[in-house]
C-alpha cells in the first residue's frame, strides 16, 4: 500500500507559502520563504527537507525551491479550500477581511472534504462562487475520498517498497547516526542507481546492487532510504 | 606525513597493508611474507594485527595488515584498529590493496587516506577479475588524478609482486602532499575558518589542520576528542559552536554533503580513468547466477542446512578419531613418563604432578586441536569462497527474532560439537553486542562432551526412554538459549541495535594456501591464549585434588572432596545434595566427559559397576535433575578459556561461569521440585 501523505499544518502551511511564491516568482527563495513566514532560514530549511523527502518539493543544492507536480497538486488544493472558506466567511457572514482570512488559514488544516463540498455547493447556491470557477470542481470532481488524498500518489518510494529488478535511484537517506554513516560509506549516496537484486528465503534481509557490487540491507534499514524508480 | 615514525635502521622499511574487506588483502600479505609472520597481541588493542617479514634487494621490509575497513569512519573494533594505526603514522608507506573490479566503492578509502595524508600506493589487486568483467583502467591518469603510485598486481597468482616490491622500495621516501577535495564554497569557507581557529588555540598535532578540520565538520568523535586533548575543551567548544551553528543554515547536514563530494571526485575519477563496456555488453555474472540458487525463496534454507549438516559431519567424523590418537598418545606419554620417573626414584607426589597434572593438562587442551583445526579449515572454505555472508543472509530473520543477528548461527552450530570453536567462531560477528549475546549463550548448546554423561544416567535410569531423553536435554539447551538471548538482549544491551549492512563479496575459489594459513592463525592463537589459561586452572584442580599431602586422589578427605562434601547442601534442593555428586560437578568443570569418571571414583566402581551405583543412589527424577545441572551449568575451562581470550574481559568470563551455574540451579531446581509435587519418578 502506498503511504497516504498527510501534513501537519505547518507544513501545508509552507507548501501555501512557497505556492504563491511560485505563482509570483517562478520558485522560492529560502530567504523569501523566511521572510514570509516569519521565521530564521533554518527553520525553512528543516521543513523544506520534511517537504522534499515527501516528495512534494525539490531545491538543488542552495538552489530556489520548486513544486514537483504532486506538490503543485497539493498546494493548490489547499489554497482552493483556503478560497472556499475565506469566501464563506468573508462574502457570507461578513467577517473582517484579515480575521477571515486568518481564521480560513486554520480551517483549511483540518476541515473534511465533505464540509468543503457542501459549503461549496452553499456558496455556488447563493452566487458567492460561479459553478463554473469553482476551483473544487478541478480538483475534486472524481475524487470522494477526501481532500487529503490528492496528493498521495506519488511516485517517492522507500527501497524497500521497490520490485525486484526495478531500477531506482536514491533521493534521501533518513537514517540517523551510525546506521546512516555507515549506509554512505557503503556508497549509498544522493542520486544513486540501486537495484533490489533479490530477497532472503524469509523475505528479509534484501540483497542490492549498487556502485557495482552487491549489499545486503534488512527490510527496516531500506524502508530509512527513499528513493524513486527510474 | 608519517612523521609519528619511529627509528628504524636505513634498510629497514615498515609497509602497512590497508583496504577494503574483500579486495584481497590478506592473499597480499601471504604472498609477500609467505611463511615468515606470525599473529602479535598489539599492546592495547583487543584485535590482532598480523605482522611478517620480507627481504626485497638489501631492504628488510616488515610487513603489517590491517583488518579491513570500509572508511576511516571506525564502526567495529577491527575497524577502530585499522584507523588508530593509520592515524599514528609510525610506518614509512601504505600499501592501499584495492579490488580493480569494485574501483569505486574501493577509492572511496583510498581517498579518505589520501586526504589524511597517508603516504601510500594504489595497489590495483584482482587485476583478473576487472579484465574479466571488461574494466580497463588507465593507470597513468588514475596516479595523476590521485598523486600517487599505481601498481597493477593479482596476489592470488603471484603477479604483480616483484614489481609492487621494487615500487615500494622506491618510495620509501615518498612525501605526498594531501589530497584536497573541493567542498563546495560554503563548505570550504567554513573549513578555512576552523583552520584558523586550530592555529589559533595552537592546535599542533602531527596531522594536516585541513583534515581535522574536515573530519570535525563531519562530526567525527574521534577529530572531537583528539582536538579537546589538544586544544582543551573550552577552545574546542568554540570550534563545535561555530561549525552546529553554520549547520542549522546549510541546506543540508554537512556529513551528507561531505560523503557526496568524496564520491563526486571518486565519480570524476571514474569517468576519466575507467573504461566500462558498454550496457549489455558486460560479460554474464556468475556470482548473480549462483546466487539465484544459493538464496532462493525454496532453496536457500535446505542449501544452508545442508551445509552446516556438512561441515558438522566434517568436524566431527574426522576430528574423533584424531582425539582419540591424541588421547592415547598422552596417556601412553604419561605412563612412560611416570614409569621412567618412578624409575629414577623420584617422589610419587612429584611424579603425579608431572603425569596427572602437567602432561594430562597439556592432554586437556590439546585434544581440542583437530576439532579447531578442522573447524577452521572448514570455515576458512566458506569465508574465501563468499559462502558464509550469504548464509547470514539467508538466516538474518530467524536469528534476528531471536535477536541475534544472521551470522550467530556458525557459533551456535559450532557449538554442539564443541564450545571452544564455537566461542572462536563469534568472531566473525562485527558488532559487540552480538558477538557477546552469542559467546554468552553458546555454553547452552550441548557439545559431544557431554553426552557420555547423558548416556550413562539415561542407560541407567531410563532404559526404556534413553534417546527421548537425550533429545529432551538437547531441546532444552536450545530452549534456554533463545530464551538468555532474549534476556541479554532487552537487559545488558537495551537499545543498542546492529544492523545488517554488509557486503556480499562475488564467489571465488579459495586458495589452498590462503585456507591453510587462516587456520594456522586460528588454531595458533587458541593453543596461545586459551592453552595458558586451561593449564592454570588444571594444575590448580590436581593440587585441589592432592591436598592435604597423603591423601587419596580425589578422595573424601581431599580439598576438591571437602569441597564437595561443603557444596553438597547446595544441590540438596535439586535432589542430588551427596558429596559425590558435588565433587564430580567440581571435576566436571575441568572437561565435562570427567563427570562420569569422577563418579566412577568416587563411587569406587568400575564402568559396569558404575550403573548400579547410580540406580542406587539417584531417583530418575533426580537424576534428570543433575543432567539438566550438567547440561547448563558453568562450562568447562576450556570454553572459559576461549571466552576470556575472545572477549579480552575477566568481567564477561566470570558472569559466563556465574550465570550458567545461576541457570542451571533453577532450572533444575523448577524439575525437581516440580516434578515431586506432581509425583513423577520419585
Amino acid at each position: 500500500m502506498k503511504e497516504e501523505i498527510l501534513l501537519s499544518k505547518s507544513l501545508e502551511d509552507y507548501l501555501e507559502v512557497i505556492f504563491h511564491l511560485s505563482n509570483k516568482n517562478g520558485s522560492a527563495r529560502i530567504t523569501d520563504i523566511a521572510s514570509d513566514m516569519e521565521v530564521a532560514a533554518s527553520s525553512v530549511n528543516e521543513m523544506i527537507g520534511k517537504l522534499s523527502v515527501k516528495g512534494l518539493v525539490k531545491q538543488k543544492k542552495y538552489g530556489p525551491v520548486l513544486l514537483t507536480e504532486n506538490g503543485a497538486v497539493y498546494a493548490k488544493k489547499i489554497d482552493c479550500v483556503h478560497k472556499i472558506i475565506f469566501k464563506f466567511l468573508y462574502g457570507l457572514l461578513g467577517v473582517k477581511k484579515d480575521t477571515a482570512d486568518h481564521d480560513a488559514c486554520l480551517i483549511e488544516h483540518n476541515v473534511s472534504y465533505q464540509t468543503v463540498e457542501k459549503l461549496n455547493q452553499y456558496l455556488i447556491k447563493q452566487n458567492i462562487i460561479d459553478e463554473d470557477d469553482s476551483c473544487l470542481s478541478e480538483f475534486f470532481v472524481n475524487n470522494k475520498e477526501g481532500v487529503k488524498n490528492m496528493a498521495a500518489d506519488t511516485k517517492n518510494l522507500n527501497l524497500n517498497q521497490i520490485d525486484v529488478a526495478v531500477e531506482a535511484e536514491i533521493i534521501k537517506i533518513n537514517a540517523k547516526g551510525k546506521l546512516k554513516r555507515k549506509l554512505m560509506d557503503m556508497g549509498l549516496t544522493r542520486g544513486t542507481k540501486i537495484t533490489v537484486k533479490g530477497k532472503a528465503p524469509m523475505g528479509d534481509p534484501i540483497e542490492v546492487k549498487i556502485r557495482g557490487y552487491s549489499l545486503s540491507l534488512r527490510q527496516n534499514e531500506a524502508a530509512e532510504i527513499l528513493v524513486k524508480e527510474v | 606525513m608519517a612523521l609519528n615514525k619511529s627509528k628504524r635502521k636505513d634498510n629497514q622499511i615498515r609497509i602497512a597493508l590497508a583496504g577494503n574487506p574483500n579486495s584481497g588483502k590478506t592473499t597480499m600479505f601471504n604472498e609477500l611474507t609467505g611463511s615468515r609472520q606470525h599473529v602479535g597481541n598489539w599492546p592495547g588493542v583487543t584485535v590482532e594485527k598480523k605482522t611478517g617479514r620480507v627481504s626485497y634487494q638489501n631492504f628488510s621490509l616488515e610487513v603489517i595488515d590491517l583488518p579491513g575497513t570500509y572508511s576511516l569512519g571506525a564502526y567495529s573494533e577491527d575497524e577502530i584498529v585499522a584507523r588508530d594505526f593509520l592515524t599514528a603514522g609510525d610506518y614509512d608507506v601504505v600499501l592501499n590493496i584495492i579490488n580493480s573490479s569494485n574501483l569505486e566503492r574501493n577509492l572511496y578509502f583510498t581517498v579518505q587516506l589520501l586526504e589524511m595524508g597517508v603516504d601510500l600506493i594504489a595497489v590495483l589487486n584482482m587485476a583478473d577479475e576487472a579484465e574479466k568483467k571488461g574494466i580497463i583502467i588507465n593507470k597513468e591518469k588514475l596516479g595523476q588524478m590521485l598523486g600517487t603510485p599505481v601498481v597493477e598486481t593479482v596476489a592470488s597468482r603471484g603477479r604483480g609482486i616483484s614489481n609492487l616490491l621494487e615500487k615500494t622500495v622506491e618510495n620509501r621516501d615518498l612525501s605526498e602532499t594531501a589530497l584536497k577535495i573541493d567542498y563546495d564554497s560554503e563548505l570550504e569557507a567554513l573549513i578555512g575558518e576552523v583552520v584558523s581557529m586550530l592555529k589559533e588555540f595552537g592546535f599542533t598535532a602531527q596531522i594536516s589542520h585541513r583534515w581535522t578540520a574536515v573530519k570535525l565538520i563531519e562530526h567525527d568523535p574521534e577529530a572531537v576528542k583528539l582536538v579537546e586533548r589538544e586544544v582543551g575543551v573550552s577552545k574546542a567548544k568554540k570550534i563545535k559552536s561555530l561549525i552546529a551553528e553554520r549547520e542549522l543554515k546549510a541546506e543540508d547536514d554537512f556529513d551528507n554533503i561531505i560523503i557526496d563530494k568524496k564520491y563526486e571526485f571518486i565519480n570524476k575519477v571514474i569517468e576519466e580513468c575507467v573504461q566500462r563496456p558498454e550496457e549489455g555488453q558486460e560479460p554474464e555474472n556468475v556470482s548473480d547466477k549462483i546466487d539465484a540458487v544459493i538464496t532462493n525463496k525454496y532453496l536457500g534454507i535446505p542449501i544452508f542446512m545442508a551445509v552446516m549438516w556438512g561441515i558438522f559431519k566434517f568436524t566431527f567424523t574426522v576430528g574423533d578419531p584424531l582425539i582419540g590418537y591424541i588421547e592415547a598418545f598422552f596417556a601412553a606419554a604419561g605412563t612412560w613418563i611416570g614409569g621412567l620417573l618412578t624409575g629414577a626414584g623420584v617422589s610419587p607426589l612429584i611424579t603425579s604432578f608431572i603425569t596427572d597434572g602437567i602432561i594430562g593438562g597439556v592432554g586437556s587442551v590439546l585434544v581440542f586441536i583437530p576439532n579447531i583445526f578442522l573447524l577452521f579449515l572448514a570455515i576458512g572454505v566458506l569465508e574465501d569462497s563468499g559462502y558464509m555472508s550469504r548464509a547470514a543472509y539467508v538466516m538474518d530473520k530467524v536469528m534476528s527474532k531471536l535477536g541475534l543477528h544472521g551470522k550467530s548461527f556458525i557459533p551456535m552450530i559450532v557449538g554442539f560439537g564443541c564450545n571452544v570453536p564455537g566461542v572462536m567462531a563469534t568472531r566473525t560477528l562485527d558488532s559487540k553486542r552480538d558477538r557477546i549475546i552469542s559467546i554468552l549463550i553458546n555454553p547452552l548448546m550441548s557439545c559431544s562432551a557431554r553426552l557420555p554423561v547423558y548416556v550413562i544416567f539415561a542407560g541407567a535410569l531410563f532404559p526404556n526412554h534413553a534417546s527421548t531423553v537425550v533429545f529432551s536435554l538437547y531441546a532444552l539447551g536450545i530452549i534456554m538459549a533463545v530464551v538468555m538471548a532474549g534476556i541479554f538482549n532487552k537487559v545488558l544491551f537495551k537499545g543498542e541495535r546492529s544492523h545488517f549492512v554488509m557486503e556480499l563479496p562475488p564467489y571465488r575459489f579459495p586458495t589452498l594456501k590462503g585456507v591453510f594459513i587462516h587456520m594456522w592463525e586460528k588454531v595458533g592463537a587458541f593453543i596461545k591464549k586459551a592453552g595458558t589459561i586451561i593449564f592454570s586452572v588444571v594444575v590448580l584442580i590436581w593440587v585441589l585434588a592432592n591436598l592435604p599431602l597423603g591423601v587419596d586422589y580425589a578422595s573424601a578427605e581431599s580439598l576438591i572432596g571437602q569441597f564437595g562434601q561443603l557444596a553438597a547442601p547446595i544441590f540438596e534442593p535439586l535432589g542430588f545434595g551427596s558429596w559425590q555428586a558435588a565433587s564430580s560437578l567440581i571435576f566436571g568443570i575441568l572437561a565435562k566427559e570427567v563427570v562420569v569418571g569422577t563418579l566412577g571414583v568416587v563411587y569406587a566402581a568400575g564402568e559396569g559397576g558404575l550403573r548400579a551405583a547410580l540406580q542406587t543412589n539417584f531417583s530418575p527424577l533426580a537424576a534428570y535433575s543433575f543432567l539438566t545441572m550438567v547440561l547448563l551449568y558453568t562450562p568447562c575451562i576450556a570454553t572459559l578459556g576461549a571466552v576470556k581470550s575472545e572477549t579480552q574481559s575477566w568481567k564477561w568470563t566470570i558472569f559466563t561461569a556465574s550465570y550458567l551455574f545461576v541457570l542451571a540451579w533453577i532450572v533444575s531446581f523448577i524439575i525437581y521440585q516440580g516434578g515431586k509435587l506432581l509425583g513423577i519418578g520419585v
